[in-house]
């Protein structure tokens, strides 16, 4: 397991779209930081000197959280856009294996989006506040927890698009798919039914990295009745989906004939 | 080997055989070694996606060359190569084969394949049609022989009775196929049929294949 773990992470230093992808993720991350804290303090957006100004700032790690997402999607789904699958598979025919071994290497890769994706929105956010000569409103640990949860929550999304690629296979379906839903779909039915909102993938996994639910600018932007998940139970959730996904497509797709 | 396609083309030549070389444990200075092998050393760090086919035909043949097998499988392997290429192909593979090694090219450009290979298994529609050595194969096809006679319907009869390929080709002649001059003469003679001129000619590895898939295809069809 060790040495497929090492041959997907093997593949993924070797193509650009991984680079690429954790460029567009460090610079829409680092736009949406700082839109948000250039815009803290006016009208009715809190400033960065309170608790709430700061953190809206420091947990917009949504973006990161997608693009790896996005990233785990192209680590099953490229193999059959590009027709590697069957040299993969005939060289480790126990396909589940190599699934495993995605989903492994997908969530070591989500780990550094999340880690950066923290550390853009944690310095943008402490520049700023430096900026105005503000102090930290917010704790060293409460800090420490947004950017732990962000690392988690990409980490978590990335598997996620793992077993999402494995799933559908049409590299470019997925992506758009994961998109949608983290911009539309979860919106729209969070909006309407309050209480599912929470429970939510995208808006879990932003939970996780602290975002107040409608703060985030990801996932349900909901009303103020509905509660935010704890970390644990966002955690779980996230989770459960990937391991869902995944054996749904260990069922299913995994076992179909790779079409050349 | 695969074909060539299965390479992810936003990656290096390089890259590609050190996923496979981890894959298979093989250690990457195995890497230049099959790069060389396969005349890619020049591109090695270049994007496959630019490749041309035959060089996707040579990266495919040095993933194959990488684990250094006893048996090597190569599917149409002189795709997209060019006369130089396959030349080079053709080198390469009397080499691994000399070398102790066994390849199997499965092709259907026979006459390129005449040139390369010892023995010849013959498909047709998933069955074994054949199964020898070249020289086996095409002498048991037998030559080609042309008999010109002033008697061409009695003798492709006589021939014909006899279990041997004939048709009459002209007026005066007759072509048969599976039978040596010796046979047609013997056979001529004990029957009277004058014989002017008879002219061998080698079937090919081609014309063998045909006549033996038609044989097959005639066996298919008569219940």
């Amino acid at each position: 397991m060790t040495r497929l773990v090492r041959i997907e992470l093997l593949k993924l230093r070797t193509t650009r779209l991984t680079y690429g992808l954790l460029a567009l993720a460090v610079a829409l991350t680092a736009l949406d930081a700082v839109l948000r804290a250039a815009r803290a303090g006016h009208g009715k957006l809190t400033p960065l000197s309170t608790a709430t100004g700061l953190a809206s700032v420091l947990t917009v790690t949504g973006f990161a959280m997608i693009i790896a997402c996005v990233l785990g999607v192209t680590v099953s789904s490229g193999e059959f856009r590009h027709q590697t699958a069957t040299l993969t598979y005939l060289e480790f025919p126990r396909r589940s294996r190599v699934l495993v071994a995605k989903l492994i290497a997908a969530t070591l890769v989500g780990l550094v989006f999340g880690t950066i994706g923290s550390a853009v929105t944690t310095g943008i956010g402490l520049a700023f506040v430096a900026g105005h000569g503000y102090p930290i409103a917010l704790a060293g640990t409460t800090i420490a927890r947004y950017a732990a949860g962000a690392v988690l929550g990409a980490a978590l999304l990335a598997a996620v698009g793992v077993a999402l690629g494995t799933l559908v296979r049409a590299q470019l379906g997925a992506v758009i798919g994961v998109f949608a839903w983290a911009f539309f779909v979860e919106s729209i039915v969070g909006g309407l039914f309050n209480t599912v909102g929470p429970y939510l993938p995208f808006t879990a996994a932003t939970t996780l990295a602290g975002s107040r639910l409608g703060g985030g600018g990801f996932g349900y932007s909901g009303s103020s009745s509905a509660t935010a998940l704890l970390f644990a139970a966002a955690a779980v959730l996230v989770a459960g989906l990937a391991i869902v996904l995944s054996l749904i497509a260990s069922r299913t797709s995994l076992r179909h004939d790779i079409a050349r | 080997m695969l074909e060539a396609s299965s390479c992810h083309p936003g990656r290096t030549a390089r890259s590609h055989l050190r996923i496979h070389a981890l894959a298979g444990s093989t250690n990457e200075s195995r890497i230049d070694d099959v790069l060389g092998q396969v005349g890619l050393d020049m591109a090695a760090d270049r994007r496959v996606g630019g490749f041309s086919l035959g060089m996707r035909q040579r990266l495919g043949l040095a993933t194959a060359l990488l684990h250094d097998p006893e048996i090597l499988i190569l599917d149409e392997p002189a795709n997209g190569l060019d006369p130089d290429g396959v030349r080079w192909l053709r080198d390469l593979i009397h080499g691994l084969a000399a070398a102790g090694r066994t390849v199997l090219v499965s092709s259907h450009i026979l006459a390129e394949v005449a040139q390369t290979v010892d023995r010849v298994i013959i498909l047709d529609h998933g069955r074994l049609v054949a199964q020898s050595t070249l020289a086996e194969l095409t002498a048991r096809a037998g030559q080609v022989v042309r008999i010109r006679t002033s008697k061409a319907d009695e003798l492709c009869g006589l021939l014909r009775a006899g279990g041997i390929t004939a048709i009459i080709s002209a007026a005066d002649r007759v072509e048969t196929a599976g039978a040596s001059p010796e046979q047609i003469g013997t056979l001529a003679a004990e029957h009277a049929i004058p014989i002017f001129e008879t002219t061998t000619e080698a079937t090919n590895l081609e014309e063998v294949f045909l006549q033996l898939t038609a044989v097959a295809q005639d066996k298919e069809t008569t219940p």
